[in-house]
């Protein structure tokens, strides 16, 4: 009897764990396909004989891009644009939520803030109204515009909102009664004991400024204004790389070892791959935090 | 579709950009590469520089400065240190004419038109920018373009009406409103062959295969089984999701069957019929379907733009490749890249054993000038052009031996350091060709007009009767160039098929029924043929399309069209 | 947003608003002098607020008018309902409406259900470490954007993509996942689903996390294998969070994927591909529709706030939910 269910143990468990690598594979492997592809031979690529691991090591692409000055400066705006627009973001919800948490305290007002905060959420203007409220705002064809406007970011506001009530209100009445004022309150209680949900938060908002591209393409004029992922939509989805690696390296005839081994297939690759990077490195921690803010959450209620 | 037809979706995109990024991307680069060697550079001082740099003296000069704003094309690749705004040609305007080219933003393909619309919604467009119709009526409907007719006539010189042949010439007739009192904008560009393509075989692999050079559609049909049945290429033939394009499209293969689907057309009852409709294209689409599954195009192809017709050229996967009239130079590094030879290939005759017929540029564009803008902007922009076609028409004979020996896009100021520089035996080397390129459409610099093309070879035929003791290094250059030559066959083979052409007999304004139609009945013809091709779709699924086009309209726009049709021909 | 646990308890907003009613409410003069803090913290969220949420929606008018931005909203011609109009009696707004919905709620129902099957099955695993790893890995893709998923994902299942070279070499013909209208819709939900399974189980997890290991010890005692543990204690104990996201999912059926679907959309997949946010943003922007395109997008505004709305309420009736 114990020997049958240990069998059928045996059984369940190899087909979890087989179910589950075969998950993971699915989730890893287009990824490793794109590695082999930027660092295979150009005839390799050409050929279409790179599956999983690289074909004759090229450096090329990699190389191109470093040269390739629309590239980094895209890098840079992408960098930029997470640093500013999370300490903004950041900012922004930490003051909110704190007034919108204190409900001890009845500010008149509160609920009407909270009802218009919760539309503002969820319903947008549209795309052609946005784009004119920008445009008389005078925010078009600034950097401002990829920070500004998602400035309050209502839902992470909304979180934090959520674990600022589980802070016990004695906490801020005393402070008050010892002559604490709101912002003392703020920084000196609710921030330090709030720093890993606001670390998740400022890591989910990082997350989002970085993947963003739609906006940087419609509100932006100049292609070196764009974000990364902007970049990238217009080379790789667009299809424009071919021409602007045609076309560098028809201009790069200076040096006769430019890059010829670079070829637009496996430029994307290195791209992407550039792209995924900075994500690859912080979304474990993202995930971890993120589940443990779940897990505090649901025990405060 | 009507002036949509000339411009459908991508085929509009392409004349975006067609005036500056693709052409001068790719026709910038006429000639071929040539292996630099880096330590000819150091021989440099010693020689001799037998002509003159630079370009004719400008018309006029603006003081105080002249600023202006227009679109700038969104491929600059200048050499260190140059930006768009800081180069030789913006400096040339700059300090030679007095004209400060503002950047309005930097843009080509759907992204520019999404900037274009987005200007438009916001009400803030450039002092002036090439637009097709539609968007041309709307604008000067809702008051949004100027009336430019008398600046245009006072300023332009004689030489700019001429070759654009003002006021007669077809381009202008949807410039004109108000029986001709009245001109919001100038046709100058693209009139002519810009959009032909030249198909191009592999060349080595007919003599491997010992085929003579297909001059029919069996031809073409029988040749790409035998190149990819013979297993030197993974398909046969480029293709894009554009099956009606200025690159890897299907226009002559429809045409060798005497259709042009997006025409409208004169059958010779005095009625244009929209000839996308013209029962004969049923045939075309049968062969087409046939290629597509014989897998002589790439299965994807439908999911690709022109971009990746060049690639599938580049990577050898196909022994006929469609490219513009201007992309020789493509041709050059194609072949380099995959290490075979292309040869131009003749117009391909019909099923019936009679001549095939040959698409041409649309004329449905203009450069507008938005309505508020000072008098003097249009004039300075008028200037531009006027200099322009004096260096392209006059240059070579009358300024001494600068200027276009070569075609449009490198009407450059051929400088030393930045396009060429000296070989070790003090003959030009070719450098990296981006001044002119790069600064291509910025104001009137890459405007074009009809023939123009033909320009630079006939200069060069010219010189080649000359004594080479007479000619300076920089006319030897041109005339001894191998890619330059190669172009000028094509060019030649391209003009005399000329009499070839079907044109578009709708020349009319649209009404704004039609603008409003004919975005549906375009996406309907585009689904249809594609899935047709792709057997998605059965033959008879034309049929459908024939009456799906009549429901939704189209008998509307046949009648618009018809409407000016009959006015005109009267008048 | 917080998930609640689903003990009873009564709802801040509410507290608030009885406490209220029973005490006096102090002058505002007072508040405003021990507190006016709280106002200007408040401040910044309201400049924004205003500027970038209510002000942008003064453009909604451009929907009721034939509009030229030359002669601004006031003088284009007022046309009334007649935008919306021209939607829906067009030849598109069948497709496009059915697309939308047909592509969402594949999303939904697919990706609930591979987000909690995948939740089960990892459960399952006793090995920490591979747990760990196989958690990490899944929700990579969630992640990424969906421009560097589509340069990833259009090389693999184009028709020579590695997907396609192996149907092939077993012997079937090869599919066009992006390229045929019949099968683009399913490949837009299989690849979100494929993107999101993981990540989608993370809340499942957290809530099986949850779940009292005593509960599964006394089961186990009481001879329960592990197809009853898991039928009797793994998920009755996350029905709770399956009701809550099943209530708020409902929020989502006009979501078909904007970024998604224009990433990988073409031509000939128009018919089956086009949802309401391509739609507003081709027509809108690049056709230069602007007041049909603005119609329809306040159409799929209002229609989607209402919906949102009521998965809020479902979820705070059925599921003891609420956002604050």
């Amino acid at each position: 009897m114990v020997e049958e269910r240990r069998a059928s143990d045996i059984i369940a468990n190899s087909i979890i764990w087989l179910v589950t690598l075969l998950l993971v594979c699915l989730c890893v492997l287009p990824f490793v396909a794109v590695i082999a592809k930027s660092l295979s031979s150009a005839e390799a690529v050409r050929t279409n004989q790179v599956n999983l691991w690289p074909i004759g090591i090229n450096l090329d692409n990699y190389g191109f891009l470093m040269r390739e000055k629309a590239f980094l400066g895209a890098f840079g705006v992408s960098v930029a644009r997470v640093t500013v627009g999370v300490t903004l973001n950041l900012a922004v919800i930490a003051l909110t939520a704190y007034p919108l948490s204190q409900d001890h305290l009845h500010i008149p007002g509160r609920t009407i803030f909270k009802v218009v905060l919760v539309f503002g959420m969820l319903f947008q203007g549209g795309l052609i109204p946005t784009y004119l409220a920008y445009k008389s705002l005078g925010l078009l064809n600034h950097f401002a515009v990829l920070v500004l406007p998602v400035a309050l970011n209502i839902f992470f506001a909304i979180l934090i909102i959520n674990f600022f009530r589980g802070i016990p209100k004695e906490l801020s009445e005393s402070a008050l009664m010892d002559g604490a004022n709101h912002f003392q309150i703020l920084f000196r209680i609710f921030l330090p004991l709030s720093l890993p949900s606001l670390a998740t938060v400022g890591l989910f908002a990082a997350v989002t400024h970085w993947n963003s591209w739609f906006d940087g393409i419609i509100f932006l004029r100049f292609e070196e204004q764009w974000p990364l992922q902007s970049y990238l939509y217009n080379q790789v989805t667009m299809r424009r790389l071919e021409g602007t690696l045609m076309s560098s390296q028809f201009h790069g005839k200076t040096d006769p070892s430019f890059l010829k081994d670079a070829t637009p297939e496996a430029l994307a690759a290195a791209m992407i791959m550039i792209g995924s990077i900075p994500i690859m490195l912080v979304y474990p921690f993202v995930q971890r935090y993120f589940v443990r803010g779940l897990t505090l959450g649901a025990v405060k209620g | 579709m009507t002036n949509g037809s000339l411009s459908r979706r991508d085929f509009l995109r392409a004349t975006a950009i067609a005036t500056g990024a693709l052409a001068a991307a790719a026709c910038g680069p006429t000639a071929p590469v040539q292996e630099a060697a880096p330590e000819a550079a150091a021989t440099g001082p010693e020689c001799e520089q037998d002509w003159v740099s630079g370009w004719p003296p400008a018309p006029i000069k603006y003081d105080p400065v002249v600023e202006i704003s227009v679109p700038f094309n969104a491929w600059p690749t200048f050499k260190p240190g140059h930006e768009p705004t800081d180069n030789p040609y913006y400096n040339w305007y700059l300090e030679e004419m007095g004209i400060k080219f503002n950047i309005h933003w930097m843009a080509d393909g759907e992204l520019r038109t999404q900037k274009l619309q987005a200007d438009i919604a916001a009400g803030t467009m450039p002092d002036m920018i090439n637009l097709q119709d539609p968007l041309f009526n709307q604008l000067i409907d809702e008051g949004a373009l100027k009336e430019i007719k008398d600046i245009w006539e006072a300023t332009a010189s004689p030489l700019s009406l001429d070759v654009h042949r003002y006021p007669e010439g077809k381009n202008w007739i949807h410039c004109f409103r108000n029986n001709r009192q009245e001109l919001y904008g100038l046709d100058l560009g693209i009139t002519d062959k810009v959009f032909c393509t030249i198909s191009w075989i592999r060349n080595d692999w007919l003599e491997q295969l010992d085929i003579p050079m297909p001059d029919s559609i069996e031809g073409w049909d029988e040749t790409l089984h035998a190149f990819n049945e013979g297993g030197l290429c993974d398909y046969g033939i480029t293709a894009q999701k554009a099956l009606f394009s200025w690159a890897h499209d299907f226009t002559k293969v429809f045409g060798a069957y005497r259709v042009m689907p997006g025409l409208w057309r004169d059958y010779g009852d005095g009625k244009l019929v929209y000839d996308s409709l013209t029962e004969t294209n049923k045939e075309v689409l049968a062969l087409l379907n046939s290629w597509y599954n014989d897998g002589l195009m790439d299965p994807d192809f439908h999911t690709l733009d022109w971009a990746s017709g060049l690639n599938t050229a580049a990577d050898g996967k196909a022994g006929i490749v469609t490219m513009p009239m201007w992309g020789t130079s493509r041709i050059v590094e194609i072949e380099k890249i995959v290490g075979g030879e292309f040869t131009t290939m003749p117009l391909p005759k019909g099923p019936t054993g009679e001549m095939g017929r040959r698409w041409t540029s649309p004329v449905f564009h203009a450069w507008v000038f938005r309505h508020d803008l000072e008098d003097i902007k249009v004039e300075a922009l008028i200037q531009q052009l006027n200099h322009q076609r004096e260096l392209h028409v006059n240059g070579p004979e009358k300024h001494g031996a600068y200027g276009p020996l070569d075609d449009m896009g490198n009407d450059g100021l051929f400088l030393e350091g930045y396009d060429w520089e000296w070989d070790e035996n003090c003959e030009i080397s070719l450098l990296e060709w981006q001044t002119g390129t790069s600064f291509r459409d910025v104001g009137f610099h890459h405007a074009t007009y009809p023939g123009y093309q033909r320009h630079a070879d006939l200069n060069r035929q010219r010189l080649r009767k000359m004594d080479p003791a007479e000619l300076t290094k920089v006319e030897r250059f041109f005339i001894r160039d191998p890619g330059l030559a190669r172009q000028e066959t094509a060019y030649e083979q391209l003009f005399e098929e000329a009499e070839y052409e079907i044109e578009n007999e709708y020349l009319g304004v649209n009404t704004p029924r039609m603008n409003e139609l004919l975005p549906d009945l375009q996406k309907l013809e585009e689904e249809v043929y594609l899935s047709i091709v792709l057997g998605l779709k059965p033959l008879d699924a034309f049929d459908e399309y024939v009456s799906r086009w009549q429901e939704l309209g189209g008998d509307e726009v046949a009648e618009d069209v018809n409407a000016w049709y009959e006015s005109h021909t009267s008048s | 947003m917080a998930v609640r646990s689903s003990v009873p308890e009564t709802a801040p907003a509410a507290a608030a608003l009885s406490e209220a009613y029973e005490e006096r409410k102090p002058p505002f003069r007072t508040v405003w002098r021990q507190h006016w803090m709280i106002y200007a913290m408040l401040a910044p969220a309201a400049v924004l607020l205003i500027l970038f949420h209510l002000y942008p929606l003064w453009g909604l008018s451009i929907a009721f008018v034939k509009y030229s931005a030359f002669k601004g909203v006031m003088g284009s011609p007022f046309v009334g309902l007649d935008n919306f109009r021209r939607f829906f009696e067009g030849p598109d707004a069948f497709n496009i409406i059915r697309n939308t919905l047909g592509i969402a709620l594949g999303k939904i129902i697919l990706g609930q259900a591979a987000g909690l099957a995948f939740a089960l099955t990892i459960n399952e695993i006793r090995h920490t470490l591979f747990k760990r790893v196989a958690q990490t890995t899944t929700t990579l893709p969630h992640f990424l954007s969906w421009v560097l998923i589509g340069g990833v994902m259009v090389e693999i299942l184009n028709r020579s993509g590695i997907v396609n070279r192996g149907i092939e070499a077993l012997g079937y013909t090869s599919i066009s996942f992006l390229g045929d209208p019949g099968i683009f819709p399913y490949t837009m939900i299989l690849l979100e689903t494929w993107k999101e399974f993981g990540w989608g189980a993370v809340i499942y997890l957290a809530a099986l996390a949850g779940i009292n290991p005593e509960t599964y010890e006394a089961a186990a005692v009481d001879g329960a294998g592990r197809w009853a543990r898991l039928r009797h204690v793994s998920i009755p104990g996350i029905t709770p969070i399956i009701a809550l996201l099943a209530c708020l999912s409902l929020g989502y059926v006009l979501n078909a994927g904007f970024e998604q679907i224009l990433v990988f959309i073409n031509p000939i997949v128009f018919s089956t591909g086009d949802i309401l946010d391509t739609y507003v943003y081709r027509v809108g922007l690049l056709t230069g529709e602007f007041s049909l395109g603005t119609a329809v997008g306040m159409f799929r505004s209002v229609v989607g706030f209402v919906l949102v709305w009521l998965s809020y309420w479902l979820a705070d009736r059925y599921a003891n939910y609420r956002i604050f």
